[in-house]
């Protein structure tokens, strides 16, 4: 099979397709016939029209043979025939809009039904803005980075070539960004335009959204390689640090600066020529506030207990679930710091449940990361061996019915997850946003695997089902509605008992959940901060009674002690209210 | 009514003018550079210049267009440019490589001043 990119052209005439085919022949050509390509050396070639689209129709013609089309060159003009045009694209015309009209922005027609029917198909509008001014268009492109228009490189071979690559590389970049759940949804199509403009500048960014919307990771894998910059990507976590710390991490400290001050390096410094991501801003004290202001106005550090300052390159990112404008508001947040980072271009993740129309994209992501490495992809390995699977594993999640007669179907073990159990995911409230989500797909593709794994295993020796319903692993209704209803949402209330009672309670109803993980440590981690969070919840709060449950001995020390191990496990008072 | 519709004629007529004759007369031609010119451009070329559209050159397209416009002197431009054109007919069909490349200057300096009145045109609102 070739791997060549395929193109589809859509235009009236022949010409276009000639100039293409003449000096464009390092790709295929997505066509409507069933001879092998490429085209010029065919010899039915001679006044074939069979080699591009000439109209809408014959575009989804193309597009059902050539499913796996890579970019489409589309032009706007169309003459053809007025059985062949598509309704105007543009709003209803009252009287019906001309004839001519319509043929002359044809190609608008069809760039919004493709828009509907393939999303993500990048489209390479062969005219300019420019140009459709002059047709009085009234078009403007909005967000969609995946349609280009082509302008003066149009026509120009090499210059047109160009652009397809750019746009190729552009694709597989977005696709492979980290991994980073972009789904289909316009809020996330321009909010990654937006972020990936602001990464190339040299301002501040301030990331906003609700836990679990994916501002980290959105930081870490798609605003700092954004940037270029060759310097590393330091993330910081100011809810995490004791407040007398903070200033230490973040700027470094001369040795005798303070009692026991070592020579520390600072974050800022650390990240110099990188980025630095200030996770939590909102936590950040007043007083260290001015200072963090005075280093993104001068671009200099100053370690604490030294007078000199030193320039730093450190393209700064804060992020906060808080609402910073009433944290101003309140006097909690500095206004000028405030304003120093940028607000008027802040990005917003959107939360899940306003973008459910990608909960399938996600999940298949989340599916594929799961089984990307690590035990769990052990874990597939091993059932793959214990059916008598061939090949390596590979792990897909489909909802309703598995495809039983797709060719790709011996490649994988599809996990299936009825539509009922799909609907009750679209109506879960996910307070705990793609985060949550991704655990949910984890625990579901885990438990349901394991599961299968015990099953094959008693059943090695007897006698074998076959392969295709060894690669089919359905996931239970029940087991989705426990995981939902285990979820953070269904978390129980705060008790009002008395801090002094609780012990023996809060001991009792502890019900963890084992989430696996790379490493011990993690899954450790993993439950030492669900027992935090229940203490704190059971206990509303007192670090003094959670350190009762927990620790023997100092009272007012062992708060402190709990207070920390709080902050280092990553959760947040705020969080948990 | 749209804008569209409220546009000056003579602006629309402009910019159909840009659209059928600037823009697609230079097709080939922004692929004929100092280098040697491909073979297979030579076919192309000719098509663009002498076979627009429904057997007729661009000339003819464009004295269509032009008999119901007013007198520019772009229009004069670009007439005596796709005259010079025409009289290179025989050495373009013939791949003569200095004709084609006379003939693709002429066509990509057409599109520039066609496309440069339109836009005068269309910034000039209604007309009289």
């Amino acid at each position: 099979m070739s791997q060549r990119p395929k193109l589809l052209v859509i235009d009236d005439g022949d010409r276009y397709i000639e100039l293409v085919h003449a000096l464009l022949r390092e790709y295929d050509y997505a066509t409507r016939c069933e001879l092998p390509g490429p085209c010029w050396t065919c010899p039915e070639q001679r006044g074939c029209k069979l080699t591009h689209a000439h109209h809408a129709a014959e575009a989804d013609d193309a597009l059902r043979r050539h499913p796996d089309t890579d970019v489409v060159l589309l032009d706007v003009a169309f003459d053809i025939a007025e059985a062949d045009l598509l309704p105007s694209s543009q709003p209803a015309h009252d009287p019906p809009e001309p004839l001519e009209r319509r043929r002359r922005l044809q190609g608008l027609a069809i760039l919004d039904r493709l828009r509907r029917s393939r999303t993500e198909l990048p489209v390479i509008l062969m005219t300019s803005l420019d140009d459709l001014a002059l047709e009085d268009a009234g078009f403007a492109p909005g967000a969609d980075e995946l349609l280009t228009l082509a302008g003066a490189d149009a026509f120009d071979a090499r210059a047109l070539g160009l652009l397809i690559e750019r746009i190729l590389a552009r694709r597989h970049e977005v696709a492979e960004a980290g991994g980073f759940a972009w789904g289909t949804a316009r809020a996330m199509t321009r909010l990654r335009q937006d972020a990936t403009t602001l990464a190339r500048t040299s301002l501040p960014i301030l990331l906003l959204g609700a836990t679990g919307t994916g501002k980290s990771a959105l930081a870490e894998h798609v605003i700092h390689p954004a940037t270029g910059r060759r310097g590393p990507f330091l993330p910081v976590d100011l809810s995490a640090l004791p407040e007398t710390l903070v200033a230490a991490e973040l700027f470094g400290t001369a040795r005798g600066a303070f009692s026991g001050a070592i020579e520390r390096t600072g974050l800022f410094a650390q990240a110099d020529g990188g980025t630095l991501l200030l996770d939590e801003i909102g936590n950040l004290p007043l007083d260290l506030q001015r200072m963090l202001l005075l280093t993104l106005q001068s671009g200099r550090v100053t370690r604490l207990g030294e007078a000199v300052s030193r320039t730093v390159d450190v393209k700064v990112i804060a992020a906060t679930n808080a609402d910073l404008e009433a944290e101003v508001r309140a006097g909690r947040f500095r206004a000028d710091l405030y304003a120093r980072l940028n607000p008027a271009a802040r990005l917003v993740l959107p939360p899940l449940t306003s973008r459910i129309g990608d909960l399938k994209t996600l999940i298949d992501g989340f599916v594929g990361r799961a089984f990307a490495v690590g035990p769990d992809r052990a874990l597939l390995g091993a059932y793959a061996e214990a059916a008598g699977l061939s090949g390596a594993p590979a792990a897909r999640l489909t909802v309703g019915e598995p495809a039983q007669d797709s060719k790709d179907s011996d490649e994988y073990v599809t996990f299936v997850l009825s539509s009922q159990s799909f609907k009750a995911l679209e109506a879960h409230s996910w307070p705990g946003n793609v985060r949550e989500l991704e655990l949910f797909v984890k625990n579901a593709v885990v438990f349901g695997l394991a599961d299968a794994l015990g099953a094959a295993e008693r059943g090695r020796g007897g006698s074998a089902g076959s392969a295709a319903a060894a690669r089919t692993i359905p996931i239970s209704s029940r087991l989705v509605g426990e995981l939902v209803a285990r979820s953070w949402a269904a978390a129980p209330a705060v008790s009002s008992a008395p801090a002094g009672e609780l012990a023996a309670e809060a001991r009792g109803d502890f019900v963890p959940s084992v989430v696996p993980g790379p490493g011990l440590r993690d899954v450790a981690r993993h439950l030492e901060r669900q027992l935090y969070e229940h203490l704190f919840r059971k206990t509303g709060g007192d670090f003094a009674a959670m350190a009762g449950v927990l620790l023997t001995g100092d009272p007012a020390a062992n708060a402190r002690k709990v207070r920390l191990r709080f902050n280092q496990l990553g959760l947040k008072v705020r969080d948990l209210r | 009514m749209s804008r569209a519709d409220q546009a000056a004629p003579d602006a629309r007529a402009y910019a159909r003018l840009a659209h059928d004759v600037g823009k697609y007369v230079a097709r080939i031609a922004h692929n004929i550079g100092s280098g040697p010119i491909p073979v297979a451009l030579a076919g192309l070329l000719a098509g663009d210049l002498y076979d627009l559209g429904a057997g007729r050159s661009a000339s003819q397209v464009f004295a269509d267009y032009a008999a119901v416009l007013g007198e520019e002197p772009e229009l004069q431009a670009v007439a005596a440019r796709l005259e010079a054109v025409d009289a290179l007919e025989a050495g373009v069909r013939a791949g003569d490589q200095d004709s084609m490349r006379e003939a693709a200057a002429h066509a990509l300096a057409i599109e520039v001043e066609l496309r440069a009145l339109a836009a005068r045109k269309g910034q000039g609102g209604a007309e009289p």
